[in-house]
């Protein structure tokens, strides 16, 4: 470090750059290593894996793990599961935000910031506080074993973060916007979804990846509120494999990979998005 | 007219909206707008929190239908037990140790990476992957690295001739913690990572260039120019990184449910325990307000502190 300071300008740019690809190299490795890891373990056979170790770089590659995997488990049931459960949550969890977000941005009722700080404060709440009461709740309602309570929890729980940044989002709108509309005879309802909603387009996206990658990956709500097979969701169903099929790892890699390839293809699609939300959301908070 | 510029105050909103249409129909509107998703987090959210509250401070049982008031008892019990004081100084080293490893290591390599050539901006795309993954996922493949008998580990350790060390890094008392807390880091320290790239970009180049003119090393650049200005994003990953260090629950169960003997069970799973093998709903609430209390003064202390230094001199 200190020999740049008397060096030729152009020998720190050399070396700073060959440091950097040094940190790059490591840091491929130490990432790339366990999730091709795990895509090539889900291409070779369980005997094979047996015989040579997980980790053996060779092996003849074949699918069969994945058609195992689709025929013995409950693989199908498990994804429509997850997606029975993610679309209508992030749906929700986003349309509400968006909805509160707006109203308190540009209506201004009083009694706003109070409702702004209870349902943001949400983000605090950890589920085990949650899960106490709502496992009675659920149970008395004959929830329990259904997909009803991810979807309800998810929704409601996702408010919180959708609400602070579309609150963000639609303070950064200049009020103008609004009234002109509203001169050319336009109702608040028009506004909202005619003029706001098409603006807020890059704030919904990075919510919706936010959202689908959070609600996807969970498997604590799933965990504590059902225990049949045909209610599991993808992540549930992926630790059950694990259970069932003990030994078989290219059977639970191949279910793995199914599992992620869903939010791993969004999150490469929506990255900015992705970043844009954490940020977002917390740039005010 | 200056309802554009100037934040309006609740008055004059409902004057300006009493010019345009009649306050009312604006109020008709809130409620439209803020009336159904509001009732769904007062129902699942914040009605639940008050009732966990009050649960708290009864003996209820899962199997009972009546409880009785206990006051302060199952707080008192809860920190006097030493399983729940071991908990939470898992769950509070876990904390230390996250806003430590994963920000420190995560800023290292935004660093390093941030100016350097267009494969190593598609690489970087690549890295980002573990961040889209669950923590099933990654639990999974780390159970296959510490694994006694081919795991990745200790192949590796047995390469470079250190058998001696080789062992079952799961089953290990003295390791297991460690073992999953790597597992976590190894994820988290992307999602430092990420959001101090996009940090970086907001750093002005003109700031940096009249500080290297001035002659300062790139090291104090770094330290006394990059990291005040990073300061906001350091907060968002320091308060991302802490929420999630105190929830955790999915890894540590997907790779050791608590186990060896307890030895890695975070507040979260012993408040899993307590409900769903004791079936102790109070005191579970308990235990899981004292897991509130720990979050909003760590996430209360480190706004405080992000908001303290958002002005650029120490």
């Amino acid at each position: 470090m200190s020999m740049t300071e008397s060096a030729p300008r152009t020998e720190p740019g050399v070396l700073r750059r060959r440091a950097g690809l040094i940190v790059l190299v490591i840091f491929v490795g130490v990432y790339l290593v366990p999730v091709l890891g795990v895509v090539l373990t889900s291409l070779k056979t369980n005997a094979e894996i047996a015989e040579r170790g997980i980790w053996a770089p060779t092996g003849n590659l074949t699918l069969d793990n994945y058609f195992e995997v689709w025929r013995k488990a409950n693989t199908s049931r498990y994804l429509i599961n997850s997606i029975q459960v993610t679309l209508p949550a992030v749906v929700i969890s986003i349309a509400g935000g968006t909805a509160i977000g707006y109203a308190l941005a540009k209506l201004r009722p009083c009694g706003g910031a109070v409702i702004q700080l209870v349902v943001v404060a949400g983000l605090f709440v950890p589920p085990q506080v949650l899960l106490v009461p709502l496992f009675t709740i659920f149970s008395d309602a004959g929830l329990l074993n259904t997909l009803w309570p991810m979807i309800l929890v998810h929704s409601a729980v996702g408010l919180s973060i959708t609400t602070l940044v579309m609150r963000n989002f639609f303070d950064q709108i200049p009020d103008t916007l609004r009234s002109a509309a509203i001169i050319d005879g336009a109702n608040e309802g028009q506004v909202f979804l005619r003029v706001m909603l098409p603006l807020a387009r890059p704030a919904l996206a990075a919510l919706a990846t936010l959202q689908f990658t959070f609600i996807w990956n969970d498997f604590l709500y799933p965990l504590v509120f059902t225990t049949g097979d045909d209610v599991r969701t993808v992540m549930l169903g992926l630790l059950a494999v694990q259970g069932q099929f003990t030994v078989a790892f290219g059977t639970q890699a191949a279910l793995a990979v199914i599992a992620s390839v869903p939010t791993v293809l969004i999150f490469i699609v929506f990255q900015q998005h992705f970043v844009r939300g954490l940020l977002a959301g917390a740039v005010k908070g | 007219m200056s309802w554009s510029t100037e934040p309006v105050t609740t008055s004059s909103s409902e004057k300006t909206g009493g010019g345009l249409t009649n306050v009312n129909s604006t109020n008709r509107w809130v409620v439209i707008f803020i009336g159904p998703p509001l009732l769904l987090f007062l129902a699942i959210v914040a009605v639940p929190t008050v009732m966990a509250l009050r649960l708290s401070f009864t003996d209820a049982h899962l199997l009972s239908d009546s409880s009785n008031w206990v006051g302060l008892e199952n707080f008192r019990d809860a920190l006097g037990n030493e399983h729940v004081r071991k908990s939470i100084r898992i769950t509070l080293v876990w904390t230390v140790f996250g806003a430590i490893v994963p920000p420190v290591v995560g800023l290292g390599i935004a660093t390093t990476l941030q100016n350097t050539s267009r494969f190593a901006t598609f690489m970087k795309s690549a890295l980002f992957v573990p961040i889209a993954l669950s923590l099933v996922v990654v639990g999974q493949v780390w159970i296959w690295i510490y694994q006694p008998g081919d795991g990745l580990l200790n192949e590796v350790l047995g390469v470079v001739g250190l058998e001696t060390l080789e062992r079952a890094w799961l089953a290990d008392r003295s390791t297991a913690l460690w073992a999953v807390f790597i597992a976590w880091a190894w994820q988290q320290t992307v999602l430092a990572m990420i959001l101090f790239l996009a940090g970086l970009t907001t750093v002005p180049d003109e700031l940096v260039e009249a500080a290297r003119v001035d002659g300062a090393t790139r090291f104090q650049v770094f330290a006394r120019v990059v990291v005040p200005l990073l300061r906001p994003v350091t907060t968002v990953v320091l308060s991302l990184i802490a929420i999630n260090s105190l929830r955790n629950f999915d890894l540590v169960f997907a790779m050791t449910s608590g186990g060896p003997v307890r030895e890695t069970e975070t507040v979260p799973l012993l408040v899993h325990r307590v409900l769903f093998r004791e079936l102790e709903q109070g005191r579970a609430s308990a235990i899981s307000m004292i897991l509130f209390a720990m979050t909003l003064v760590v996430v209360g202390g480190l706004t405080w502190w992000g908001r303290r230094g958002s002005y650029v001199n120490d």
